[in-house]
């Protein structure tokens, strides 16, 4: 079994072109959640998502892949046999938006093709959709691949975009925030979208030190599982989170007691946050766990969420603090003491970062501090 | 690394343009072009699957797959939850839906938006409804297909999760449901639409079709055989 690694790393959001200045500006709680001006929401309850400004220029560029590329040029060359898992889940968003007046429907494979061709590698990969859980399992999936020795080195990459698409559709269901996101807030009432892109390389050692890449963290576990409950709705008891994490607890060959640190998928919805909170209670107990969401800063990023999540996770490893969670006024009860809308400083070297997502999919990965 | 660990296929299912069926009646598989033929909700489930009536075209295609390939392996029924996954490749996923629903945006801001469509906007519900209905807890999601695959990156994942021993039971296998909007893009269309699922397990049965498994990340039969697609398994 080979040790898998995360050697680089890098996001953008509608708060920050880069990790950095993303750790920075949720370090002072700022959030990027404002009204909407790219479509029209006058007739719904629902005003706000984070977008990135100068992303959405020209009608007849596709948006994803301009967000996209803004990731692969931080992250620069990478090895020729690098494998492409593309997690993104609403690419065709755009094309459909625009009365399909593009020159494709773009479809997954078709964004893996244009990364490969973007980075100059062979077409090598696969797409992974598992809901607002994509990334987190792209991440398990190419660390089997290096684990069992298949590959050296898998390229994780999404992009989603705060879409009329998804909006009116969230919208629908009702699951939308009418003011501000405010996850495991005890009056939270809702999520708010979010345009956001992730690309997560991960090599096995060898193939780090040969390029001279810097160990940001170790992929110790993962688990996926489904909680056979509801397809929109998540199990109360979060039966499905705790057997993801119980399965990646397991991999590491770790107890519950040795994470120090969770960054949890907390979209700031009622019965999502209330689901993560019963699955934590059951896992961790007294434990003193403390734990966040980034989706009151930056909303949720659908496909990119679980990647750009576990970048903040290898910052939160290497500053040793987890970031405030951004809207939090007062915490639901069995978050108290846990969550804080500033930051938490944790000792120890585990942090544990989950998602959920419609379908009863739910996955959980364990990043150890390299 | 790169240990081989022989894989058990327990049962399989499809819908295709000339019907449906199990691995056991495989003489009867077609797999010809043409829209497939979608099965009642009383000729597929031995238990009453009320919802079935208001899934998409893409959700009834591969819930009855699935269905029946489980019932061909003999794991149909269950009274509690097992850990059994299920790995879906599909090129188009629920493409058709995705436009449907957005019909439904067009008008007033998108107040009219329908919520029951829009949960059918994601490849993986299918995967949901199989799950709610069978009990199923084990890795679930989709992978893609290049365009002239059929169901390999679903074998694929699906050995991948088997030999990791994360379960022992995996149900994968291939699913594309109508879709018009392909048709003005030629070169996006492969023609192959339906559903094909086979139940594989690292567990022994008295019903055993055949043995794979994985080898450098490609699937193989026992023979040595290279499998290029699920249609393999099945014809």
């Amino acid at each position: 079994m080979r040790e898998v690694f995360f050697t680089k790393a890098a996001i953008t959001t509608g708060l920050g072109g880069t990790l950095h200045e993303n750790w920075q500006k949720m370090m002072s709680a700022e959030s990027a959640v404002g009204p909407i001006d790219y479509f029209n929401t006058k007739r719904l309850d629902y005003h706000n998502a984070s977008f990135v400004n100068d992303l959405r220029l020209d009608p007849k560029v596709n948006h994803v892949c301009v967000l996209t590329e803004r990731v692969l040029d931080q992250i620069g060359e990478i090895p020729a046999d690098t494998s492409i898992i593309w997690t993104g889940i609403k690419g065709n968003a755009q094309f459909i938006e625009s009365g399909q007046k593009m020159d494709k429907p773009y479809l997954p494979v078709h964004y893996r093709e244009w990364v490969a061709n973007q980075l100059r590698i062979e077409n090598i990969g696969i797409e992974v959709n598992a809901a607002c859980a994509s990334s987190t399992v792209g991440l398990a999936l190419a660390a089997q691949k290096i684990n069992s020795g298949e590959c050296h080195s898998v390229l994780v990459c999404a992009a989603d975009l705060a879409s009329r698409f998804v909006h009116n559709g969230f919208s629908a269901l009702k699951a939308l925030s009418p003011a501000t996101v405010r996850p495991f807030d005890k009056n939270r009432d809702g999520l708010a979208l979010g345009d956001g892109a992730a690309a997560i390389l991960l090599t096995d050692k060898e193939t780090a030190e040969k390029n001279d890449y810097t160990l940001l963290g170790c992929l110790k576990g993962w688990g996926v599982a489904n909680d056979a409950n509801h397809i929109t709705g998540p199990a109360r008891d979060g039966c499905g989170l705790i057997l993801a994490v119980e399965n990646a607890l397991k991999m590491a060959d770790l107890k519950a007691d040795e994470i120090e640190a969770f960054c949890a998928h907390g979209t700031g919805t009622v019965y999502n946050d209330g689901m993560e909170l019963a699955a934590i209670e059951t896992l961790f107990g007294d434990k003193d766990l403390p734990i966040f969401s980034v989706k009151g800063a930056i909303g949720h990023t659908l496909g990119a969420a679980g990647s750009i999540e576990a970048a903040l996770c290898l910052m939160a490893l290497k500053e040793k603090t987890v970031l405030p969670t951004s809207g939090l006024i007062e915490a639901e009860d069995l978050a108290k003491g846990r969550i804080a809308n500033k930051a938490q400083t944790f000792a120890g070297n585990n942090i544990l970062t989950t998602n959920s997502g419609f379908g009863g999919v739910n996955a959980a990965l364990i990043i150890e501090k390299a | 690394m790169n240990d081989i660990k022989i894989i058990n296929i327990l049962g399989g299912g499809w819908v295709s343009a000339s019907g449906f069926g199990k691995l056991s009646e495989k003489q009867n598989f077609n797999l010809s072009s043409g829209l497939p033929q979608i099965p009642k909700a009383k000729e597929i489930f031995s238990e009453p699957l009320t919802r079935y009536g208001r899934f998409d075209q893409y959700t009834k295609l591969g819930c009855a797959a699935i269905a029946l390939a489980l019932k061909d392996a003999g794991l149909e029924e269950s009274k509690e939850k097992r850990p059994i996954g299920v790995i879906v490749s599909t090129v188009y996923e629920c493409f058709e839906s995705d436009m449907v629903f957005y019909e439904t945006t067009k008008d007033d801001d998108g107040f009219f938006s329908s919520p029951n469509l829009f949960s059918y906007t994601l490849p993986g519900i299918v995967i949901g409804e199989s799950a709610i209905y069978f009990k199923l807890t084990g890795p679930t999601f989709t992978v893609g297909d290049a365009f002239d695959q059929i169901g390999r990156n679903a074998l694929i994942t699906g050995l991948e999760i088997l030999k990791s021993g994360v379960c022992d039971t995996v149900v994968a296998g291939w699913l594309d449901g109508p879709t018009e909007i392909f048709k003005r893009f030629e070169k996006e269309d492969n023609q192959k639409r339906g559903a094909i699922f086979v139940v594989l397990s690292s567990c022994k049965s008295t019903n055993i079709y055949g043995h794979i498994y994985l080898k450098n990340g490609l699937p193989y039969f026992e023979s040595g055989r290279e499998i290029q697609s699920v249609l393999d398994l099945i014809m």
